[in-house]
């Protein structure tokens, strides 16, 4: 049935078949603004603040906008948001939100972004009636990256919504009635254990949880955004940074409805503290180590005739490594650097713990399913990854998928192979060796029954298995396909490393690749095992904490958000899709350089022409079709009772400026103490 | 400092006398007693270590419990639940045994809170052996419950919400339980003391405490809630369902 309905004299149609919208989206359909503090588009509908009242025709009472669904009785009906009575209305309630709040907007960090501040202006009264005292809440703390000043909390129960649905840690709760209403823990100083709990800073309207890193630091009308990603996961996350002054004040998410929805994690929220460290510490001239611990500092002319002098040696065997931040303009770069000095050691940092990957056809490292379909899928299986730790966006992603209302059969819909976590849903576990991946290869599993009869299965697996098993995902593809009756679009497969899917795209990957030379130059690269068998070491980046004391050449280079020609670069993520990011300088140092720039000059000097990508290289990396299918044949060879164990053991630990950032790093020390990250927070709390 | 404060305040308040204000800028606010607090308060009997589990007698009745509900909505038998915990626990309910209750019902603790410290008639806090629940509601106001609030306090020597040092009684103030026909009331533990004056109070709060047998129900001569005039209507007795039998 089509309703047709006024707002505002305007005329509107809803079909009631086709949408299930309520008055507060027809309105913001039709481009008229209704306040709210309650409802947000990405949480359940509560209704608690009623700010939202509007007027409609035939109806005694006004009507909370953001909680009434748009049905056969609003056929005819006219809906009116700007007369005096809805004015009114809001006026009441304003004044009811601010009999209790304090008027400390001077030194509250959320001045300027408050949705309190806005709408009081734009609603309220100018003036207030209340003379009677105020209630005052205790400061809570949760953890080291949220401050919560409660006092100023409005109630609209957004944070906790957020929690318990989207996240998925019951942690805050509505605590007590009436006057006496609080949002809290109920506990002292409990510490909010999810990896996305700096998202209720974002979705918070007042000042009451705010970010304890940014406090009194600055104010939203003196920043300038920059669009940047988030590096540190392979969905490469839409952030903006906010700057001033050459300096990174907050990072905030970029509202991307395909990838992120609104949230990032708080590994990326809280990173930027690093940069500040980085700025301090980190050497800025190019130097040479002549005892240990004593540098002399070169000139960038004598420290690259000292580069070539070592790559050109005939006696040194060189391993390019590579980190995973660097884009791909200087994947190519030194990827045709090696190729000129007639080596093929290069690898990126990522490619290098991974067993198999076949980079002939792109659907074999580029994930062809939507991510925005996940949640369509009805059976999930986990294969060696934790998506709590690996991927805490898809994690949330998955857990919105609807398994059925019967727990028995949903628990059945979820598998996981690999280390047990707690990812906040009820699963079935398989196993955790090879073994019972290989049974599942061979539809011995009594899982692959559930897994036929589902409509659309999802098979995720992860670097934790990627990096044991030495398939590539085609074979590994057309044995599931084989197995289990699946089609392509059902494996999704995760990687590590912002600039997997760019490397492979490069060309730059090795089957069995080991460090086995004597010389090792890393870009940017700090997760590499630097062995006895190495007698020099090359870096260029920005910071080392690895393997600081066998560097013997330094190489200052930029940042990876400096480090491009022009205004903008382009990243790709496991899903093929590209994020944009835009240029931001924060290194003070005059001398330190792009990593580009040194890699050009690197090539100048060995051959003056410009670079362009040599047409033969591109054939070597090409399998025929007939390898192809000789490969899939090829069988299995593991060993079955190895254990697929994840590969990050801290969240809090897997980046140089992660483990920079103070306040992350005291973070994940408390939740290493308390063991939180596998054993779960509330379901294995012994109960005496 | 804090004399440099009340410096200030007798300063301010001259000032808005000069200034013909009258209005009080340095107020302090009413003290909250802990049972009235929304968050856990850490004492030495309830804390992160005290130990709650069902009696074997009770856990029978946890299943019966459970058992009115589906399987999947389990946590329906929350309230039942903590009611039960309160009152093995002696009348109040400790973290742990929320803890517990939210197990069972395969919720998280956080639900628990919620709901224990939504609802006044769970108490999170120990009290004593008699919890002494005097309504103060309209009509046992109009009818003098002020009264029967005052004699509580001098008998038992204790303010509203505190409990006497003998650990015998528990005094607090509550809204209406709905025995209104015979105000002014009083509730503890679980019998209603109805009718009340002064007298009455002081010794049915004598025989509580000396442990002898008590008369619950009104105070007076009156039978029920019948007027002066006795019965006049519903003469046959009455027929079910009566009041359920599970608690």
């Amino acid at each position: 049935m089509i309703i047709r309905f006024k707002i505002n004299e305007i005329e509107c149609e809803v079909n009631e078949e086709k949408e299930d919208i309520t008055i507060l989206q027809a309105c913001t359909a039709n481009g008229i603004e209704i306040p709210r503090f309650c409802y947000h588009e990405k949480l359940t509908i509560a209704g608690n603040c009623r700010m939202c009242l509007v007027y409609v025709t035939n109806e005694e009472k006004l009507l909370a906008a953001c909680g009434i669904p748009l049905d056969e009785n609003f056929d005819d009906e006219s809906i009116e948001t700007e007369i005096d009575e809805i004015l009114k209305a809001r006026e009441g309630v304003m004044e009811f939100l601010l009999i209790n709040h304090p008027l400390d907007c001077p030194i509250c960090d959320q001045g300027g972004e408050c949705d309190l501040q806005e709408q009081t202006l734009a609603y309220g009264l100018d003036t207030g009636r209340f003379y009677i005292k105020k209630r005052a809440v205790e400061i809570k703390t949760f953890g080291r990256l949220i401050k919560g000043i409660m006092t100023r909390c409005i109630h609209c129960t957004r944070c906790v919504r957020f929690l318990t649905e989207i996240a998925g840690v019951n942690e805050l709760g509505v605590l007590g009635r009436g006057y006496n209403m609080e949002i809290g823990t109920y506990k002292k100083n409990v510490m909010i254990e999810s990896e996305l709990s700096g998202n209720i800073i974002d979705l918070c309207p007042v000042g009451a949880l705010t970010s304890a890193v940014y406090a009194y630091k600055g104010r939203p009308w003196e920043l300038k955004n920059i669009k940047g990603i988030d590096i540190f996961d392979t969905l490469l996350t839409p952030i903006n940074y906010q700057v001033k002054g050459g300096e990174i004040f907050r990072i905030l998410p970029r509202i991307n409805d395909r990838i992120n929805e609104e949230w990032i994690t708080d590994k990326v929220r809280f990173h930027y503290e690093s940069y500040k460290i980085i700025e301090k510490i980190r050497k800025e001239t190019p130097s040479y180590k002549i005892q240990a611990n004593k540098f002399i500092e070169l000139t960038w002319k004598t420290a690259l005739k000292m580069v070539f002098k070592v790559l050109l040696n005939k006696k040194n065997k060189v391993d390019l490594i590579i980190g995973s931040k660097i884009n791909s303009t200087n994947l190519r770069i030194y990827k045709e650097l090696m190729n000129r000095l007639g080596s093929k050691n290069y690898i990126t940092e990522n490619g290098l713990m991974f067993k198999k990957f076949n980079y002939d056809l792109r659907e074999n490292y580029i994930n062809s399913n939507d991510l925005y379909n996940v949640d369509k899928n009805d059976l999930v299986l986990l294969c060696g990854i934790n998506l709590r730790v690996e991927s805490p966006l898809l994690n949330i992603k998955l857990r919105n998928v609807n398994f059925g209302d019967d727990e028995i059969e949903s628990v059945k819909k979820i598998g996981i192979i690999g280390n047990k976590f707690d990812w906040k849903h009820e699963s079935e576990y398989i196993g955790a060796t090879l073994n019972s991946m290989l049974k599942l290869f061979e539809g011995r599993l009594p899982y692959c029954q559930q897994i036929k009869k589902s409509k659309a299965p999802l098979i995720i697996v992860g670097p934790s298995l990627l990096t044991r098993i030495s398939l590539t995902l085609q074979e590994m593809r057309a044995i599931f396909m084989k197995a289990c009756n699946l089609k392509p679009e059902n494996i999704l497969i995760i990687t590590q490393g912002a600039n997997f899917g760019m490397a492979l795209e490069e060309g730059l990957f090795k089957e069995k690749f080991s460090i086995g030379g004597n010389v090792l130059y890393s870009i940017d690269s700090n997760e590499v095992q630097v062995t006895n068998k190495i007698n020099y070491v090359i870096y260029q980046g920005i910071i080392n904490d690895k393997f600081e004391n066998k560097i013997d050449l330094y190489l200052p280079s930029k940042h990876y958000f400096e480090d491009f020609e022009g205004d903008r670069e382009v990243y790709m993520n496991t899903f093929g899709q590209r994020s944009e990011i835009e240029k931001l300088s924060i290194s003070k140092g005059n001398k330190i350089k792009e990593n580009s720039m040194i890699g050009y000059i690197q090539l100048m000097y060995l051959n003056n022409k410009e670079m362009t990508r040599k047409e033969k290289e591109q054939k070597d990396i090409k399998l025929s079709y007939r390898e192809m299918k000789k490969e899939e044949k090829r069988k299995i060879k593991v060993n079955k009772y190895l254990t697929i164990n994840n590969i990050i053991e801290n969240y809090y630990m897997t980046d140089i400026n992660i483990r920079l950032s103070k306040n992350l790093m005291i973070t994940g020390q408390l939740r290493k103490e308390k063991k939180i990250m596998e054993a779960g927070i509330w379901k294995n709390r012994k109960c005496i | 400092m804090f004399r440099s404060l009340l410096k200030r305040t007798t300063f301010l308040n001259q000032l808005n006398k000069s200034n013909g204000f009258n209005r009080n800028y340095f107020k302090q606010s009413t003290l909250t007693r802990s049972d009235a607090l929304s968050r856990h308060v850490e004492t030495e009997d309830n804390n992160e270590h005290t130990p709650f589990d069902f009696t074997q007698e009770n856990l029978v009745k946890v299943e019966k419990i459970l058992a009115k509900y589906p399987k999947q909505y389990r946590q329906s038998a929350l309230i039942p639940l903590l009611d039960l915990a309160q009152r093995q626990n002696g009348g109040w309910i400790s973290l742990r045994a929320m803890d517990k209750v939210a197990h069972i019902c395969g919720i998280a603790p956080m639900t628990a809170y919620e709901v224990a410290s939504f609802y006044t008639m769970f108490n999170r806090t120990k009290i004593g052996e008699n919890f002494v629940q005097v309504c103060t509601t309209t009509p046992c106001m109009l009818r003098g419950s002020g009264e029967i609030i005052k004699t509580c306090k001098s008998h038992l020597g204790i303010q509203v919400g505190e409990t006497t040092p003998d650990n015998k009684f528990t005094l607090v103030e509550v809204e209406c339980l709905g025995a209104c026909v015979n105000a002014p009331m009083m509730c503890i533990n679980d019998d209603f003391y109805e009718d009340l004056t002064s007298a009455s109070t002081i010794n049915l709060l004598d025989q509580i405490k000396n442990n002898k047998p008590t008369k619950i129900g009104p105070q007076t001569h009156r039978k029920a809630a019948e007027g002066p005039q006795g019965k006049t209507t519903l003469l046959e007795p009455p027929v079910g369902p009566t009041c359920r039998d599970d608690l």
